[in-house]
């Protein structure tokens, strides 16, 4: 009986410990959560409409009307910021969801089977470690001529092995728990252990895993639209943004490029600062 | 008590020589384990000495603060520690030493040899180079005179393809052999002062008495102060001038290992003479009840009192001093009343 | 381990050197990088192929007559199933041939021979920026309470920015603000060159130092804790030896090995860096290739990032069992 309120009794601790104040943690996930609400609602609090372009009032510095200044089309910069932040969360938000779901899979397929699936899984895990994630972006690119899911499709597939040798090895743990036996020799089936037991204990690890690759798919869908293979214009994306604003950088004009660079690095800070507090918790634990 | 005429004397006499090692009411307190934990203490109140060419013994259960001790003569606490009393290495107290006095003392004057020879050795430096280093680098020694000393001290202690052994990493090695390794490693700069820090406690049973024998042969050959912690009181007994006991950072009793074993003063002692298993009598075994208390653990009263049966309530109030009497030194309040009540083992 | 008694006594020993287990190690990952690679180029290939459009339409113009295509065809091998074309492929990427680029109209290897030595040198210029700083402020904030909350702030922004910002921010404040460096270009002799370089090295090597900078300050207290390291201060070595024998020597496995990943993964990341700074190297001809929809340029560029990402990796792996006297001598441990 006590081995299978184990899960149960997890769950509860990491309610508690999200409870118990850490100051970094709780500094982290309030920029997180603006962050996610500046890409939600950030269309429709923005000044202008993000490809207005007025050619009048182009390359223009900072001012009342336009906050930012505007770029060399003539188009407000804190606009484009505000707009640009649901597609720059929204590829990275996707490719954490594919590959955290593929990856948890495979992994706890992995792990629960052993033997050949285990070993093939991880040659197959290996091929693709050996594929840096940006070069397989660029060839998604080349194929596909770039886009919206092009770099979201490579860049998931280039995740998700990390995922799974994560989630592999911690589930190759909890599947030698007494709790699991227990469960077995209750007779109940593999998928249900699974899903309801191990998948249940891995959460606080998966979890902090997504926020770990949250930060650099963020870095890696940038700069896929950076290099072209990934959000065109006149969409507005960060990374695509300090793309454009390099062709004003020459002028001296370093508006643009400054704030889109520094909404990544605000970003990718909060969720790396978020990963790694809620990921040590799940260590810590263990 | 009953102390012969001829340990009187011989007590005298090491009064008037100065001390090797002189520990005088030593105090440490140590920082917390997480932030804002306030200060433990590890030990309150610990005075023992060593006379050149004596070997003394002291003898805890884990916790009791003996390692820590040792610490506290190399200068090896951990940052943020607090020391009172004073720790005295030929008369000189080695809290005012500086960095320059630090490195004589631990490369010449004093050498350690640690509890698991496993982990206190270097995993990627080869035997011989971690033998020489300590007297290389402070230029005791050319590279060749440290080489050939290895060697040699390598065969005394029974190590006879001495100049493969030196070529041999620590993974390659047996515990036994290691622990040897590390006798040899103390013995390089021809210290006055060996620490032995339960040295046998890690290694198979079988080694223990070869790697205990081959050490105290040594020190005895070479007429070097040693001070040997362990937790086994036979041990101590067997291997030491004189003991002292400790528990939960206290000296609870001192004095010449014969007598000690033959008469306990101190209840904790009899306790753990009574609770050692014997070969030669068929008796009730019995352990002393309760778990051994940390330092930071005690009370204001006698810090044994929690477990000991004898306790009364000023035993529970007010800490005994460790008093002298013939040679014997003990913390209890009630020792003179105890003393046909205890019961000691032959040595 | 086992002494024979002939041995002991006058005898000089050689050392140990069980060679079988060596050689078997190197064997089995020079084996297993060489089936990695191959399933790599078959994965790239295979994606290429994939592509919408006819690259033939790119050769002969769309109003080519059917006998025209179908020659153009042949000529470039698509006649044949993919498995097929992608044996022939690998048969003369090994003998040093990497088909011929379409818009260039020139062998890909002619192509790629000169720009890889600038792409290399840039490679080589982030490394040693990454090894140098990056060991030098782990190793601070490993041994120094002081120091520790500054490389450790240093490392936590080092990895959030992106190399395309900080090559584009460099760009802005130290090439057109202050005129310091060139904006684009890789330069001409050797001065010249690195002059051209360093920005984007530097661009380049940011993050990876913080990575660096972060394994090294784990690895240095790690070892710092070892009891070995107690005793070796116990013994009165010099501050300056224990660091470097028992601390630094130690810690110097995950180090190399961390250091070790960035060099495989600059040279991927070098076309974030060529392209910014309109470096000529094999990254901005791999953008521009596929730009240009210049399949086999592009394939070949990839498989070069792949081979060279590969190599280093086992190299990495194959250093790690020599070095270790542990795993040296019991051949390989997992």
């Amino acid at each position: 009986m006590t081995t299978l309120a184990l899960p149960a009794g997890r769950a509860a601790r990491i309610g508690r410990s999200v409870r118990r104040a850490d100051p970094v943690l709780l500094a982290a996930a309030t920029v997180c959560s603006l962050l996610v609400l500046l890409a939600v609602l950030g269309p429709l609090l923005a000044p202008y409409p993000p490809s207005q372009t007025d050619l009048l009032a182009a390359s223009q510095g900072p001012s009342a009307e336009h906050l930012l200044g505007t770029d060399s089309l003539g188009r407000d910069i804190l606009s484009r910021l505000m707009n640009g932040a649901r597609l720059s969360f929204m590829g990275p938000g996707l490719i954490v969801v594919l590959s955290l779901t593929l990856g948890t899979g495979l992994g706890i397929v992995a792990a629960w089977r052993g033997g050949i699936v285990d070993s093939a899984l991880s040659k197959v895990f290996n091929v693709v470690f050996a594929l840096p994630g940006i070069l397989v972006a660029i060839v998604a690119g080349a194929v596909f001529g770039g886009g919206f899911w092009a770099p979201v499709l490579a860049l998931s597939l280039v995740y998700t092995p990390y995922v799974a040798r994560v989630v592999r090895s911690a589930a190759v743990t909890e599947r030698r728990m007494a709790y699991v036996e227990a469960c077995e020799l209750a007779d109940m089936p593999a998928w249900r252990i699974c899903t309801h037991h191990i998948l249940r204990n891995l959460l606080p690890i998966v979890l902090a895993q997504a926020t770990i690759s949250f930060g650099s798919a963020l870095m890696d869908f940038g700069a896929a639209s950076f290099l072209g293979v990934g959000i065109q214009p006149p969409q507005a994306e960060w990374g695509l943004m300090v793309s454009e604003g390099q062709a004003d950088l020459l002028d001296g004009a370093m508006a643009q490029t400054l704030s889109a660079g520094l909404m990544i690095l605000i970003s990718v800070v909060a969720f790396n600062t978020l990963g790694e507090r809620l990921g040590s918790r799940a260590g810590g634990r263990r | 008590m009953t102390a012969t005429k001829t340990t009187e004397a011989e007590m005298r006499q090491m009064a008037a020589a100065p001390a090797l090692l002189d520990i005088e009411h030593l105090r440490i307190d140590l920082p917390g384990r997480g932030r804002g934990d306030s200060m433990r203490r590890v030990i309150h109140d610990v005075s023992l000495s060593v006379a050149p060419g004596a070997s003394v013994g002291l003898v805890g259960e884990s916790g009791s603060g003996k390692s820590m001790t040792t610490k506290a003569v190399m200068g090896l606490l951990p940052k943020g520690a607090k020391v009172s009393g004073a720790v005295r290495f030929r008369g000189e107290d080695v809290s005012t030493y500086d960095r320059k006095r630090w490195t004589a003392y631990r490369s010449h004057d004093a050498s350690m040899i640690h509890q698991d020879p496993r982990s206190y050795t270097n995993p990627l430096v080869r035997m011989g180079d971690f033998l020489i280093e300590s007297v290389v680098a402070t230029r005791q020694m050319t590279r060749d005179e440290a080489r050939d000393k290895a060697c040699a001290l390598l065969r005394e202690v029974g190590i006879a393809d001495a100049a493969r052994r030196m070529e041999q990493y620590p993974h390659e090695l047996s515990g036994g052999l290691l622990q040897r390794m590390m006798i040899v490693m103390a013995l390089m700069p021809s210290p006055s002062l060996v620490l032995a820090d339960e040295p046998t406690t890690a290694l198979d049973p079988t080694v223990q008495s070869e790697v205990v024998a081959i050490l105290s042969e040594q020190i005895r050959e070479r007429s070097v102060g040693l001070l040997f912690i362990t937790h086994d009181l036979d041990l101590a007994a067997a291997i030491n001038d004189s003991l002292a006991v400790m528990y939960a950072g206290v000296i609870v009793e001192k004095g010449p290992s014969s007598a000690l074993v033959a008469h306990p003063r101190h209840p904790y002692t009899a306790g753990l003479l009574r609770s050692r298993p014997r070969l030669d009598e068929v008796e009730e075994l019995r352990a002393i009840p309760g778990r051994p208390l940390s330092a930071f653990e005690a009370g204001k009263g006698c810090v044994f009192a929690s477990r000991c049966e004898f306790a009364t309530d000023r035993c529970r109030e007010e800490r005994p001093e460790l008093i002298e009497a013939g040679g014997r030194s003990v913390a209890c309040h009630r020792a003179d009343e105890l003393s046909d009540v205890l019961v000691g083992g032959s040595a | 381990m086992t002494s024979t008694s002939a041995t002991s006594g006058t005898a000089r020993w050689t050392r140990p050197w069980p060679r079988l287990p060596v050689l078997r190690v190197i064997a089995r990952s020079v084996l297993g990088a060489a089936a990695t690679v191959l399933a790599a180029s078959f994965l790239i290939y295979a994606a290429l192929s994939l592509t919408p459009g006819d690259p033939v339409d790119q050769i002969v113009g769309q109003r080519a007559t059917p006998e025209q295509r179908a020659a153009a065809r042949a000529q470039l091998g698509l006649d044949e199933p993919l498995p097929v074309r992608y044996v022939h492929w690998v048969t003369d990427a090994v003998q040093g041939d990497l088909g011929r680029s379409i818009t260039y109209r020139q062998d890909v290897t002619g192509l790629v021979e000169p720009r890889i030595a600038t792409t290399l040198t840039l490679v080589a210029l982030a490394a040693v920026i990454i090894v140098v700083f990056g060991i030098a402020l782990g190793a601070f904030g490993g041994m120094s309470d002081r120091w520790r909350p500054v490389v450790s702030a240093f490392v936590g922004v080092g990895l959030s920015v992106p190399a395309f910002v900080s090559a584009t921010v460099l760009i802005g404040v130290f090439a057109v603000k202050l005129g310091w460096f060139p904006t684009f270009g890789a330069g001409d002799g050797f001065v010249d060159r690195l002059h051209h370089l360093l920005l984007p090295a530097i661009a380049l090597s940011l993050g990876w130092t913080a990575y660096v900078a972060q394994m090294t300050t784990a690895a240095v207290r790690e070892q710092a804790g070892k009891d070995h390291v107690t005793t070796a201060v116990g013994r009165g070595l010099g501050r300056g030896l224990v660091f470097r024998r028992h601390i630094l020597r130690n810690a110097a496995l995950p180090v190399m090995t961390a250091s070790g990943l960035t060099v495989a993964g600059l040279v991927a990341g070098s076309v974030i860096v060529e392209t910014a700074f309109s470096v000529d190297g094999i990254g901005s001809l791999l953008m521009k290739s596929v730009t240009n929809k210049d399949y086999p340029v592009v394939m070949a560029i990839s498989m070069l990032i792949v081979v060279i990402f590969v190599v280093v990796t086992t190299l990495l792996d194959l250093a790690q069992t020599v070095l270790d006297p542990r795993t040296r001598t019991t051949g390989g441990r997992k």
